[in-house]
């Protein structure tokens, strides 16, 4: 174990860990543009020079392995003096058209010069080395002026994805990205490079000109989109989403996420939302208030529980529902209703896991939360159709959270057969369509709760946007008709109802949205 | 040693055939040193002898063998550099071409002594015929035994394979050497580790200069001890080959013991500066080397001595230039070069290398300034010691040494907004970039 000084600091590191990464432990930074903890040591950018003391030369912190005894400063005239005169040679050709780039704000070109560089130029303007613009293929927009060829693209390529598909065309003062002949970025993983490329070169179409990045709010979230349960950044602006981003999760997806996932916002977009409470006459479903649609439901369930029996009243829970929303479904049903008659919807997945390089998979199972529908309702109960079908149930409450929630014909007609269908939902799903009451809920994004993911880790998801009308949060609907059942329910908010699922739930004993923090806690 | 070694077949079109190389004493050290040189010997051998790489670099040779970790699993290699490219320099092209089966004995040798199987020549990829007579060489020596299987009966096995560069002066720099070896673009390797150790397909390789490994068999024939002898002193020992060019009456390739005084090579053996012409300036040692002015030249052409004076010995292709040369012109000749094979790669020598043409350009055409000259300078100063590989250095250090030594020459051309020098014109040079 090397033991060495940085800056007049003392720190032992593992062995093969560099200066650099050595520094950044003692929380000094060391500016870097080609290093990245992800990717094969470039050591090209020049930005991380430092002196070594009994060093002829500045050595590159990135790919100086920490040796004991080393005496390293970072602070230095000549680490000052390699630091601007970097910044220099990365700035003369490159356009300054902050104003109208994308990524003015989050760029380290402007960070790093505003930090270590200097205010003025000594190059003629009219020597800049201009070329056009290049398309790499799916969302990926090139401003090659803008770009300082740090390679993190490429490596990201070779080392994350494992299939090569840029490269440094041309050389020197000429060098580009390109793509290779006959090749085109359509990996799935392709949107990474622009969250990586440290300056404006690389840029994502579906942001481009659309938002300047300090006006984004941030919102800790976790991609819907596949059990793999990546760690996101939402990022909005009046009330819209403008972008995902990946949020750096070593035990989840590291620093990536798939292009699935980072455009699966939009899909959202485009649904008819629910935006009131609905009631049915006759073929058409009218607006209601709130008190009135929990009222009809309460009151329902209750008649048909008085008539006919608990067991004759059923609900659905879903793997794309929280854990905090499966829970509170089974409370009311088997606690307060006395039914044992848990189903849940859970399309079985299609395909194979599609996994990289580095590990990142993207999984088959598009649900976000099979896991954790398991670990509250024990085996999944899916066949409701059968119980409809043969009239064992006449009443059922159904939790959709599936965008691609689509029903047959035949389930359709199946469906009529039950004298009361309270349907739980986001948008104008097809079974929301025969629903004698719609509660309008919201999706992942306008709501707070947790996901387990496939290995059992149980992440939370924050509130990025207010839902439109009188939608609700899910867990804050059943939290209500919950209290209609039952007056001594307390619970008032998504933590409250974690607490309350951790002390009754054996599998996420001890949880708490505290404890689970940024980053998740494994629980199976 | 008053006999020559490299050049004693000069114009001799049969120098390049086994035949005429083994009747005259060819393959003896080979047949020596497999019959009664246990590896390491050879490689005590060669460092007794003081020889130090002939390409530039000038590092003790028996040394860098003796670096390769014999405890590594992995084949080890032996690569040899003959991707001359150094403007002014051309010594390794005349052994490839008229004394191959020096460098193919010189090769064996060295093999045997870090103990490799196999062993590629990186030819520069302009030199065809090169090539081409390396493949007949080696095609003839298979013939004879002293490749294959078991050569010459002592159990030891080695090939040799000619492999012709892509096109890239980067790939003379003996890491970007080892990438485009191995097919992929020739970007210099960090270091370290040093190839000695993770080299060729991430096993221990030695590279060396052609000139270096054909100096293997003389060393072997009369022992390391008698080599150590020749030049001024251990340090700087042996013999070496000199390339003069430019403004001379006889330029040409010149061998003699090492530590050769510089004007003498000019004024006696290279004939004296062209049509009487007053001498400017000399490049002792290829391009990249510091430049010197006629009141500097009266040195020994060695690793030390030139070092003292703040140049390098290099490759030893001295450049000379008289009166007629525009000093400002020569450099922007030069750092176009290296701007054009820059690999781009690291950011100082990617971006500074051009921002000096460019100073370059302006300062030649009369739209410099004086401060244009400090820049220049300057820049060439945020280039040196900054990047992965020497090239940075090579196009930093004439930069810096012209203007340091030539500096009223590039004032008077900011000042008269033209160039001042009378150029010979009888001389064409095209400027591809103006």
């Amino acid at each position: 174990m090397p033991t060495l000084k940085i800056d007049g600091k003392e720190i032992t590191v593992k062995p093969g860990m560099s200066v650099l990464q050595a520094a950044k432990k003692l929380g000094i930074e060391i500016p870097h543009y080609c290093y990245h903890p992800a990717l094969s040591i470039a050591g090209s950018c020049r930005m991380c020079l430092v002196e070594i003391e009994g060093h002829r030369k500045l050595e590159t912190a990135c790919s100086t392995m920490a040796a004991d005894g080393m005496v390293v400063h970072t602070d230095t005239p000549a680490v000052q003096k390699a630091r601007k005169d970097v910044l220099e040679f990365l700035l003369i050709n490159h356009p300054l058209d902050c104003p109208v780039c994308d990524k003015a704000g989050e760029c380290y070109l402007q960070d790093y010069d505003y930090t270590y560089g200097t205010a003025h130029s000594r190059f003629r303007k009219e020597d800049k080395r201009v070329r056009p613009t290049k398309e790499l293929g799916g969302n990926i927009h090139y401003v090659t002026n803008r770009c300082i060829m740090c390679t993190r693209c490429v490596r990201f390529y070779k080392d994350v994805v494992g299939d090569e598909y840029l490269f440094v065309e041309n050389r020197g003062y000429k060098s580009e990205i390109s793509v290779f002949p006959g090749k085109e970025l359509h990996t799935k993983m392709d949107g990474n490079i622009t969250e990586i490329c440290p300056v404006g070169a690389l840029l994502d179409k579906d942001f481009i000109y659309q938002a300047r990045v300090w006006h984004l709010d941030h919102t800790k979230s976790v991609c819907p989109g596949c059990s793999a349960g990546c760690n996101v950044d939402l990022q909005t602006q009046n009330n819209k989403i403008y972008r995902t981003r990946s949020r750096q999760n070593m035990e989840v997806n590291e620093f990536w996420i798939c292009d699935d996932g980072r455009y699966l916002f939009h899909k959202y977009e485009d649904l008819t939302r629910v935006e009131s409470p609905l009631k049915r006459a006759g073929d058409k479903l009218n607006v209601t208030s709130w008190d009135e649609a929990l009222s009809i439901v309460h009151d329902r369930l209750a008649l048909i529980k008085k008539s006919d029996g608990a067991k004759f009243i059923g609900a659905v829970g879903s793997v794309f529902a929280s854990n905090e929303e499966n829970y509170l479904l089974k409370k009311i049903v088997k606690d307060e209703i006395g039914s044992t008659n848990l189903f849940v919807y859970a399309p079985v997945p299609e395909g194979e896991d599609l996994s990289f390089k580095s590990g990142f998979t993207i999984y088959a199972d598009k649900s976000p939360n099979r896991k954790g529908a398991e670990l509250i309702f024990g085996k999944l109960n899916t066949d409701f159709w059968k119980a409809i079908e043969k009239g064992d149930i006449k009443a059922l409450y159904v939790l959709n959270a599936d965008v691609d929630f689509k029903l047959t014909d035949a389930q359709k007609k199946s469906l009529k057969k039950l004298e009361f269908l309270a349907v739980q939902d986001f948008y104008m799903s097809d079974i929301a369509k025969l629903a004698h009451v719609v509660l309008p809920g919201t999706y992942f994004a306008e709501k707070t709760g947790t996901f387990t993911n496939h290995s059992g880790r149980v992440q939370r998801f924050s509130k990025a946007l207010q839902s439109p009308g009188q939608s609700k949060e899910d867990w804050a609907i059943l939290v209500e008709l919950g209290k209609r059942f039952n007056p001594d329910w307390k619970m008032a908010s998504a933590s409250d109802v974690m607490n309350d699922l951790a002390e009754n739930e054996k599998a996420f004993k001890g949880l708490s949205y505290f404890k689970l923090g940024d980053q998740g806690i494994q629980i199976a | 040693m008053s006999e020559l070694y490299f050049l004693k077949n000069r114009g001799n079109p049969e120098s390049k055939t086994i035949d005429f190389y083994l009747a005259h004493g060819g393959y003896e050290a080979l047949k020596k040193t497999l019959k009664s040189f246990e590896p390491n010997d050879v490689i005590e051998e060669v460092k007794k002898s003081g020889l130090r790489g002939r390409g530039g670099a000038g590092f003790p040779t028996g040394l860098k063998w003796s670096f390769v970790p014999q405890d590594n699993p992995n084949p080890k290699y032996l690569v040899c550099n003959a991707d001359e490219s150094e403007p002014g320099t051309f010594k390794d092209r005349y052994i490839i071409e008229h004394e191959p089966h020096m460098l193919i004995e010189g090769m064996i040798i060295s093999s045997y002594a870090i103990r490799s199987h196999l062993a590629y020549i990186y030819i520069r990829g302009e030199f065809v015929q090169g090539a081409r007579i390396l493949e007949e060489a080696l095609a003839e020596a298979r013939e004879k035994g002293f490749l294959g299987k078991n050569i010459l009966g002592s159990g030891y096995d080695l090939d040799i394979y000619v492999h012709r560069g892509g096109g890239a002066y980067i790939c003379g720099e003996e890491t970007g050497l080892l990438e485009s070896l191995e097919g992929k673009r020739g970007w210099p390797r960090l270091k370290p580790p040093f190839p000695a150790v993770v080299g060729l397909f991430k096993s221990p390789t030695i590279i060396n200069n052609v000139e270096t490994l054909a100096n293997v068999p003389l060393i072997m024939e009369r022992g390391g001890d008698w080599y150590s002898q020749l030049g001024p002193n251990p340090k700087n020992a042996g013999i070496k080959l000199y390339c003069v060019s430019g403004h001379v009456n006889r330029p040409g390739l010149f061998e003699f013991e090492m530590g050769m005084n510089l004007k003498e090579l000019i004024y006696e053996h290279a004939g004296g500066i062209y049509k009487g012409h007053q001498l400017k300036g000399v490049i002792p040692g290829g391009s990249s080397t510091p430049v010197l002015r006629p009141d500097e030249i009266d040195v020994s052409m060695d690793y030390d001595s030139l070092a003292a004076i703040g140049t390098m010995f290099g490759s030893a292709g001295t450049i000379v230039m008289d009166e007629t040369t525009c000093m400002v012109d020569a450099l922007y000749n030069l750092e176009r070069f290296y701007a054009h094979e820059s690999c781009g790669q690291c950011t100082p020598c990617r971006e500074g290398t051009m921002w000096m043409v460019k100073l370059l350009r302006r300062l030649e055409h009369g739209e410099g300034t004086v401060e244009d000259v400090d820049l220049l300078a300057d820049i060439a100063g945020n280039i040196m010691g900054r990047t992965i590989c020497p090239l940075g250095d090579a196009a930093a250090m004439p930069a810096k040494s012209f203007v340091q030594k030539f500096r009223d020459e590039f004032i008077e051309h900011a000042k008269q907004h033209k160039c001042p020098v009378k150029k010979d014109k009888s001389i064409k040079v095209t400027d591809a970039n103006a």
